[in-house]
């Protein structure tokens, strides 16, 4: 009996998370779950495409007037001080109602260099800003933004952006946080062709 | 409680299915991982293929030519230069950001010496020098540039090849009708910090030298000789 009285709990706690509303007129299809369970949602953000070149993504070249966003891209004369360009999202949530020996979890987020695909020795450091909030299911806490380089740098830069997510409450969420770009300080693209980089989540019980 | 768990277990199913990036487990003891890659393109700046080339006389005024282009239109130049056996008849200057291959060409008519519309062939020798410099900005590239001459005629050529410092000097001379013809570019790589131009500067210097300036009949004499400049990127 318990465990039912936890699931109707968590399935509103669903509701919150994923915005889905009742229609009182059609069949609902109720999700949720009994245990705790950790959840992770990532959504990269698709950019146009240059049709006849072939690229794909970013455009890297903050100079060029037909990129709307190039002032988001181009590095900061303030390092590591203001988030860039828009580049997915991600969602969290974390349960840990049943659990005795944990009292959370922590997300962790890195990302490599931007590297030239053919070409593996151009390289590009690029700043990773996220901005969220992070919700106990019932109300959401403050906005908070973070960023971080690939490479811990002079300065103590930070090359990760950890997220401890711990509540009172025993569930915590993130809804839909942003994930940004910026080019680093001094960086700038010279050799032509298409780049990536891979930005990992990691997501442990604490 | 048996129908409460199986329940759950179809739903938990149906979230992943929902959402193919979704990971989803125990947090006690797991760890999960996410990942996701991030675009980005250069596709290259737009290249400014125009150069600038203008002359000047010994006195050092610019000398005015017919006209000037972009590419690939003849530059007529003229002038002359009345004194001592040696000195500098012209120079010209050639400035651009092009890392496309340029060439200069100089064609020269044979000197003509002409007194009370009596003309004479004198022996000189035309000496052309060039010079280069470009900027480098610092740090991730790496400029070099391969302006090689080749000339007709020549009596001696002095230096030349690809240079790869800042600044590079080449002579050359020759006699008679000749053209000397500057080819290369100034090319980079790397990447990175720092690196944001390839503007390359060349001058160059064109020196007349008459071995029979010491004419028995006293007089005036007019030396005149045609130079045709043109040039090309490509």
């Amino acid at each position: 009996m318990k465990k039912i009285i936890v699931s109707l709990f968590l399935i509103v706690s669903l509701f919150s998370v994923f915005g889905a509303t009742i229609d009182p007129f059609k069949v609902q299809t109720i999700s949720g779950f009994i245990d705790d369970i950790s959840y992770l949602y990532v959504s990269p953000f698709t950019f146009d495409y240059i049709g006849t070149v072939g690229y794909a993504g970013i455009n890297l070249d903050y100079e060029d007037t037909t990129a709307s966003y190039r002032n988001l891209v181009k590095p900061s004369s303030t390092p590591l001080s203001m988030l860039g360009v828009q580049i997915g999202s991600f969602s969290v949530l974390v349960t840990y109602t049943q659990s005795t020996t944990i009292s959370g979890a922590k997300l962790t987020i890195t990302h490599e260099k931007l590297i030239h695909t053919t070409d593996s020795s151009a390289q590009l450091e690029y700043e990773l800003g996220v901005l969220y909030a992070i919700s106990n299911g019932t109300t959401t806490g403050t906005e908070t933004s973070a960023i971080c380089l690939s490479t811990e740098a002079t300065g103590n830069n930070p090359k990760k952006i950890e997220i401890t997510l711990s509540q009172q409450s025993k569930i915590a969420a993130i809804q839909n946080a942003y994930l940004y770009f910026r080019l680093a300080n001094g960086q700038k693209a010279s050799v032509t062709g298409q780049y990536e980089s891979v930005v990992t989540f990691t997501m442990e019980a604490i | 409680m048996k129908k409460c768990i199986v329940l759950a277990t179809m739903l938990i199913v149906s979230m992943v299915f929902a959402f193919a990036d979704t990971h989803l487990g125990r947090t006690e003891n797991t760890v999960t991982d996410s990942s996701f890659v991030v675009q980005g393109y250069y596709k290259g700046e737009k290249e400014n293929t125009s150069v600038t080339l203008a002359f000047k006389d010994i006195d050092n005024q610019t000398i005015v030519h017919s006209g000037q282009s972009t590419t690939g239109t003849k530059v007529n130049v003229s002038d002359r230069h009345l004194g001592s056996n040696t000195g500098t008849i012209f120079t010209w200057s050639m400035t651009g950001t092009t890392t496309s291959t340029t060439t200069l060409k100089f064609t020269f008519s044979t000197l003509q010496a002409e007194m009370n519309d009596v003309f004479y062939r004198p022996t000189y020798t035309l000496k052309m020098t060039i010079n280069e410099t470009r900027n480098r900005n610092s740090g991730g590239s790496t400029l070099t540039d391969t302006f090689y001459s080749n000339v007709t005629n020549k009596t001696q050529v002095v230096g030349g090849g690809t240079t790869t410092g800042t600044k590079a000097t080449q002579s050359s001379e020759f006699t008679g009708a000749s053209t000397i013809t500057y080819t290369g570019k100034t090319s980079s790589s790397g990447y990175g910090y720092g690196y944001s131009s390839t503007t390359w500067y060349r001058s160059g210097t064109c020196t007349l030298n008459i071995a029979d300036y010491e004419q028995t009949i006293p007089g005036s004499y007019h030396y005149v000789c045609w130079v045709i400049a043109e040039y090309s990127v490509q």
